[in-house]
């Protein structure tokens, strides 16, 4: 560790439980989503140096977050099925089971991209520009991909939860 | 709040309730990560390597020459939108008090780089740059992904040229807390619940950092760093050191980062 900048360490650890969390939702699996916070923190590492510490490195983890998992689903995606069992890792914890459970199974039902969207919209509460610009997509084509993925997570979840989400 | 809000805060607080669940993440993650990133930089550099090599040797043979490879430049950094965030908890009595009455600065508009250059001594300042708009007040974010606010200016005062520089971002996230992993210079929360933070570091090169950062409540959060070059060593790991520290002592960056001039 003698040769790893203290305000990078500074930085991990202090950014790990937010991206963890953000990557927890991506990928439906506690374990995937330590892999991709391990994966985007070791880019981080590798590019600190020529990152502009005066500007917004945590948005810019946020955005190697996001790119890293669409890109590994873009590979897997020959791979990828949409689940119908719960994801493994989702432990008793908080909240409703019954709401975070199917959320999940939701989520997981989802394309790649079409998650990554929903997660920055209504996780993270980015604006539509800015989550197409994280996702190198237009802000067409995430207004598209939010109206799509909602109303296939309605269909998971129910008329409910997510009432009048569609007009966004 | 409007229903769309309403509903997209439902969707908001379910996922806050999902993401709960899975607790923690492991606690070695971030050594994990680090050693990860220094396996990465090592593989990095032995690619540069051998493109240098192979340049070198295209040269020697009278080829023409290769492209280098760049790495690839990081994103453009946006500004995180609002979200719920935790506000700081508990204050504890300040080591260090900031002055009693912060500068104002100048006028609130115009370059970034001039508003800072207001806040400096009596010496010679050139702009370097500018990126975003703050005016009277209010963060400017651009779709052109200019983001936040940020002003870059070469000072000097008589003893060598270098980089002051100031960024100014509007977040709920509350990143700057005292509680980290690393023992800052000092960090305080003032009895407005401001968190002001600040480091001296050295860099890899050798070059000095200097930086103040002040979180205020309302998520307004305003770094103001130096170092002892004159251009950002961040952006030029090679930069060349041009005096023998950075000019302005922490309690000027602190007064900087507290002063009112950036307050919404």
């Amino acid at each position: 560790m003698g040769d790893t900048p203290a305000d990078f360490l500074e930085f991990a650890h202090a950014r790990s439980d937010q991206l963890f969390r953000t990557a927890c939702l991506l990928t439906g699996d506690r374990h995937l989503a330590e892999d991709l916070v391990q994966e985007t923190l070791a880019k981080m590492y590798r590019s600190w140096r020529r990152i502009d510490r005066t500007q917004a490195p945590v948005a810019y983890a946020h955005t190697v977050l996001v790119r890293t998992f669409t890109s590994y689903r873009r590979r897997r995606s020959a791979h990828e099925r949409p689940v119908d069992r719960l994801p493994e890792g989702a432990a008793a914890g908080t909240g409703d089971p019954d709401l975070r459970l199917t959320l999940l199974d939701g989520l997981a039902r989802l394309a790649p991209k079409d998650r990554a969207v929903l997660v920055l919209r209504y996780w993270e509460d980015r604006p539509v520009e800015e989550t197409a610009q994280m996702l190198k997509i237009g802000a067409g084509t995430v207004r598209t991909r939010s109206l799509r993925a909602l109303q296939k997570l309605r269909a998971v979840l129910g008329d409910d939860l997510l009432a009048d989400l569609e007009r966004i | 709040m409007s229903p769309d809000q309403q509903s997209g805060r439902s969707l908001h607080d379910a996922m806050q309730h999902t993401s709960d669940a899975f607790g923690p993440h492991r606690t070695d993650l971030v050594l994990r990560a680090t050693a990860r990133g220094r396996r990465l930089r090592l593989v990095r550099r032995a690619q540069i390597g051998a493109v240098a090599a192979a340049v070198a040797g295209a040269a020697v043979l009278g080829a023409t020459q290769l492209p280098l490879l760049a790495a690839p430049a990081p994103p453009t950094a946006v500004t995180p939108a609002p979200t719920v965030g935790p506000t700081p908890t508990g204050t504890s009595t300040p080591t260090r008090l900031p002055s009693a009455s912060p500068p104002a600065g100048g006028p609130r508009s115009g370059p970034v780089s001039a508003q800072l250059a207001a806040f400096l001594p009596p010496g010679t300042t050139t702009r370097i740059a500018s990126r975003g708009s703050f005016v009277d007040g209010r963060i400017i974010v651009t779709s052109d992904g200019s983001g936040s606010p940020q002003g870059f200016v070469a000072y000097d005062d008589g003893k060598g040229r270098a980089a002051v520089s100031v960024s100014v971002l509007d977040t709920d996230l509350h990143d700057l807390t005292c509680a980290q992993p690393t023992k800052p210079l000092f960090c305080d929360v003032l009895a407005d619940g401001t968190v002001v933070k600040a480091n001296k570091s050295t860099l890899a090169g050798g070059q000095l950092s200097w930086n103040v950062s002040a979180m205020r409540p309302n998520g307004r959060r305003v770094e103001v760093s130096e170092f002892n070059t004159d251009v950002v060593p961040y952006d030029n790991p090679t930069a060349t050191v041009t005096r023998a520290e950075p000019p302005l002592t922490i309690d000027q960056l602190q007064a900087i980062a507290l002063s009112p001039h950036w307050d919404r």
